[in-house]
């Protein structure tokens, strides 16, 4: 059995973690089918049931517009996972890049790009999102970069480190006297046996780039009103909480259940990559 | 009969923080093709370096290399491939040399995907070929490293170093990580690929018991330097260099009749880095003499017998 | 331990069985081994990587991992007292005073942080009622003792080469003068003129302050060494017991001989080895009978059922063997 397979096997005994799994799988079908799922249109205002409560006619009530909150929370997951995921996708790949040649070439690359890194990462990382969206401005892709250097320098890290680690290993020298060119040498014998750290990295980091999406869209930045995106619903509909809490409980809640599925399922597989971590 | 590898004044140095580390200093020998040359020493001799610096895994400091007669000291990255073609590597430790994520076949099977186009057909028949050569069974093909013992391990190493047919492999080590009696199962098994395939070995150890058995010559290194040079057989029944008499006096023999009179060495391994002009051995040597801090050289003291020490090139000892 | 009776064996181990459990899996470590020791002598275990010859040496220091590792049967006698039946306290009495243990890693062994010196003086104050003035002059001593200059007591264990660590290890094992030390492996990471320099050292110790010894190793030569009796182990038994002289000039165990055979030879120049054929067995299934019958080139038909019973070939030398004979007839290489 491969080290894959088993721990695939590790995963599926992890209940919370399969949990986790399905809410993520359940919201992603969800955000693809949208249109078909959503009773209604989310931007179409009724302003008879402005601020209504949840009824038979709308599942989760009214925002202050009169668009129904359900269709907007499930057109919300486009934007929010959409927004989470794109951003993983994103620095991972970016991080990759960079972590690999500084990591495994070391020496000067390694000095120059890592002190750069340092700079990045010595500001915090909402305080660089909030900076870059402002020059920027609001939008899907402007968020999509804010959100992403941060998440980049922090792969690139742990990237490098994993292969630090591993850089004494005999196999890759002799994977130099086999004749394996640098490229190929990177590909098949260094990420397959670094990466695991970036995929708990990247599971926990999609939880985590969806609530600082949010967070930019509470304060106006990032993807504001009327886009269904679940912070900027929140954002738009806090004037009416104490009065109408409907309208920011639900979007809460499914930024709440979604960050809990990916945080769990970032656990469980990060218990699965390395047992040795959990007893 | 032509040398295969002849090394001359071959000189890798690393830097370190404290100053330069002589790794390999001033070697030179030349090895006959389809012979097998020990290279013996203790650990930080610089035997495993002076076996990586010649198939250009590290680039040499100084001196030449030659390879079939070829300055191949300074080659190019082209050129670099194709040597890695006629020369290999066999690591001492099977656990580490082979990627944990590889199947034996797509470990084996590596060195032809990295540098030739061959139909993946083909490929699996060299495979299975290999397999068969080094004693690996079928059923293993798909298994990873991690299932499988030492010996096999480094069977499937061995398989890996020899499908582009090399005709000259350093063997580092390759049997020090495995228990005795597989230990004589892989070297058996590089005996016979050796005379099967007429492959020159340079066979790098610290195992003296191991070293008089394979080689057909001998060398023995000490802090970066060649101290004696000759026949294997040689060597055991008549030692001249004192380093050379202390490791064999020091090795744990089997023979308990009559119980072995031990030479003990006293005092510490002097250091690597930056070390003094004279012989290296001088401070743990009991014979040393003023002379022996002036730069020693390998003197032919006996036919094919060399010798780096003075006194013994002076007939004192 | 008040015991002055010599004839008496001081250390005797019987019938010890451990088992690790690894999730559903058994792995049988130790499978029924006995054997005795008397004062001042030492015990060389030999056996290949995962014969349970550590395993052994654990259970006498009572340090197996309580996770995993289960006693199942036996007793470890010292001085006539079962120690698996002591308490947890009194056993802490028992470790560095009168057993103690040398690993194989002396860098493992010592705390890179504290000065060498320390680490012994700590030692000493740890198992005895010296002053710190005292254990410090006797941690000198001890330096001395294993041929490390006194003056070195200052110094970080960075700044000693290996032999010198595991000459540390030595000192701190044998600061409190235990009666019995364990040495797993002592020289294995030492070049072979340090390993001639501490196993030199460790006999002069021995024969100065009377310690028993049990030696693990993987070496013939190192036993031959040091070592007055000879244990062989295979998957966890004993397959042959006797004196240095029984084991090294009639070994009756098949498995002895292939060891024997295996060892490329200093004086006799062969083409080819003599390897033992096959595999350790997967201990997590044993074959049936004599554990060594599918690599056995003796091996009949009452060799692949049943427990193979151990039979006493010559005075105290035993063999786990029911060929013996043939084997016997065989010539030693």
């Amino acid at each position: 059995m491969s080290a894959n397979e088993e721990m695939i096997r590790r995963l599926a005994k992890d209940r919370l973690a399969m949990l986790g799994l399905l809410i993520f799988v359940a919201e992603i079908i969800v955000a693809v089918f949208a249109p078909l799922i959503a009773p209604s249109d989310p931007f179409a205002m009724d302003f008879t049931s402005m601020l209504s409560a949840p009824s038979s006619a709308h599942l989760m009530g009214c925002d202050e517009m009169g668009r129904d909150i359900f269709s907007r929370i499930i057109y919300g997951t486009r934007y929010s996972l959409g927004l989470g995921i794109s951003v993983v996708v994103v620095s991972t790949i970016a991080g990759t890049i960079i972590g690999a040649i500084v990591g495994y070439f070391g020496g000067v690359a390694d000095a120059v790009i890592m002190r750069i890194m340092d700079v990045f990462q010595s500001i915090p990382s909402l305080l660089q999102s909030v900076v870059i969206s402002v020059v920027l401005g609001t939008g899907f892709f402007n968020t999509l970069l804010a959100l992403s250097i941060h998440r980049t320098v922090g792969s690139a890290r742990l990237l490098r480190g994993s292969i630090m680690g591993m850089r004494h290993m005999e196999y890759l020298e002799a994977a130099d006297a086999l004749n394996c060119s640098k490229l190929r040498t990177i590909l098949k014998h260094v990420l397959p046996n670094s990466f695991t750290p970036m995929i708990v990295y990247a599971t926990a980091g999609i939880a985590s780039a969806i609530m600082s999406a949010s967070t930019l869209s509470f304060i106006g930045l990032g993807i504001i009103a009327p886009t269904p995106e679940w912070g900027a619903m929140i954002s738009s509909s806090r004037n009416y909480f104490i009065e109408y809490p409907h309208t920011v409980l639900f979007p809460g809640l499914a930024i709440a259940i979604t960050v809990f599925a990916l945080s769990v399922l970032g656990d469980g597989l990060r218990d699965a990559l390395d047992p040795k971590l959990k007893n | 009969m032509t040398s295969l590898v002849e090394v001359k004044k071959l000189k890798k140095y690393f830097s370190s923080a404290r100053g330069l580390l002589h790794a390999v200093d001033d070697v030179s020998f030349s090895i006959q093709k389809g012979k097998i040359l020990g290279v013996v020493g203790e650990s930080g001799c610089g035997k495993s370096t002076l076996g990586r610096t010649i198939i250009h895994l590290h680039e040499s400091t100084g001196g030449t290399i030659q390879y079939n007669g070829k300055d191949i000291t300074n080659p190019s990255a082209k050129e670099i491939r194709q040597l890695r073609e006629k020369m290999q590597i066999i690591f001492q430790d099977p656990y580490s040399s082979l990627d944990p994520r590889m199947t034996v076949e797509a470990a084996i099977s590596e060195p032809l995907l990295a540098s030739h186009k061959i139909s993946a057909r083909k490929r699996r028949e060299e495979v299975t070929r290999m397999m068969e050569m080094v004693g690996i069974d079928e059923r293993l093909r798909y298994a990873y490293p991690h299932e499988l013992d030492g010996g096999r391990r480094q069977r499937i190493v061995i398989a890996r170093a020899l499908i582009l047919q090399p005709e000259f492999v350093v063997c580092d080590e390759p049997v020090s990580a495995l228990d005795v009696s597989i230990q004589a199962q892989v070297l058996n098994l590089l005996r016979d690929l050796q005379k099967k395939q007429n492959l020159t070995y340079m066979f790098v150890t610290h195992d003296m018991s191991v070293v008089r058995h394979i080689s057909d010559e001998i060398c023995v290194m000490y802090l970066g330097q060649i101290v004696e040079k000759c026949p294997a057989k040689q060597l055991f029944e008549k030692p001249l260099h004192p380093y050379t008499q202390a490791l064999i006096s020091a090795i744990p023999s089997v023979d308990i009749h009559p119980p072995k009179n031990r030479e003990i060495l006293s005092g510490e391994i002097t250091s690597p880095i930056n070390p003094k002009p004279g012989c290296r051995f001088c401070a743990r040597c009991r014979y040393a003499q003023n002379q022996c801090h002036q730069p020693q050289t390998l003197n032919e003291v006996e036919p094919d017998h060399f010798v780096a020490c003075a006194r013994v090139s002076d007939n004192e000892l | 331990m008040n015991s002055k009776d010599q004839s008496a064996p001081f250390l005797e181990v019987k019938d010890l069985e451990v088992f690790y459990s690894a999730g559903k899996q058994k792995v049988q470590a130790v499978n029924g081994v006995s054997f005795s020791l008397q004062k001042g002598r030492s015990l060389g275990l030999v056996g290949e990587t995962g014969a349970g010859k550590t395993t052994i040496a654990k259970a006498i220091l009572r340090i197996l991992p309580h996770a995993s590792a289960t006693v199942k049967n036996g007793q470890i006698l010292l001085n006539g007292t079962n120690l698996l039946s002591l308490s947890e306290e009194r056993m802490r009495d028992i470790r560095g005073n009168e057993i103690a243990m040398i690993f194989q890693d002396p860098m493992t062994a010592l705390n890179p942080i504290l000065r060498v010196g320390n680490q012994i003086t700590e030692a000493i104050l740890h198992h005895s009622s010296m002053t710190k003035a005292e254990a410090e002059k006797h941690a000198m001593e001890m330096l001395e003792m294993v041929g490390i200059p006194a003056e070195r007591f200052g110094e970080y264990p960075h700044q000693f080469s290996g032999g010198m660590k595991q000459r540390v290890v030595i000192a701190i094992a044998l600061a409190c003068n235990p009666a019995l030390l364990l040495a797993d492996e002592p020289t294995t990471a030492l070049d072979v003129t340090i390993q001639a320099q501490v196993l030199h050292m460790i006999a002069g110790l021995k024969e100065k302050l009377g310690t028993s010894m049990i030696l693990i190793t993987h070496d013939m030569g190192v036993v031959a060494s040091s070592c007055d009796d000879v244990a062989i182990v295979y998957a966890g038994q004993i397959v042959e017991y006797g004196t240095l002289e029984q084991i090294f000039d009639h070994p009756s165990h098949p498995y002895t001989r292939g060891l024997f055979n295996a060892i490329p030879s200093m004086n006799i120049d062969q083409e080819y080895l003599e390897p033992i054929d096959g595999l350790p067995p997967d201990p997590t299934h044993l074959p049936e009978g004599c554990y060594f019958s599918p690599r056995c080139k003796y091996a009949a038909e009452a060799c692949k059922t049943g427990n193979m019973p151990v039979i006493t070939t010559a005075d105290g030398h035993l063999c786990r063997c029911c060929q013996y004979n043939l084997v016997a007839k065989d010539e030693k290489k």
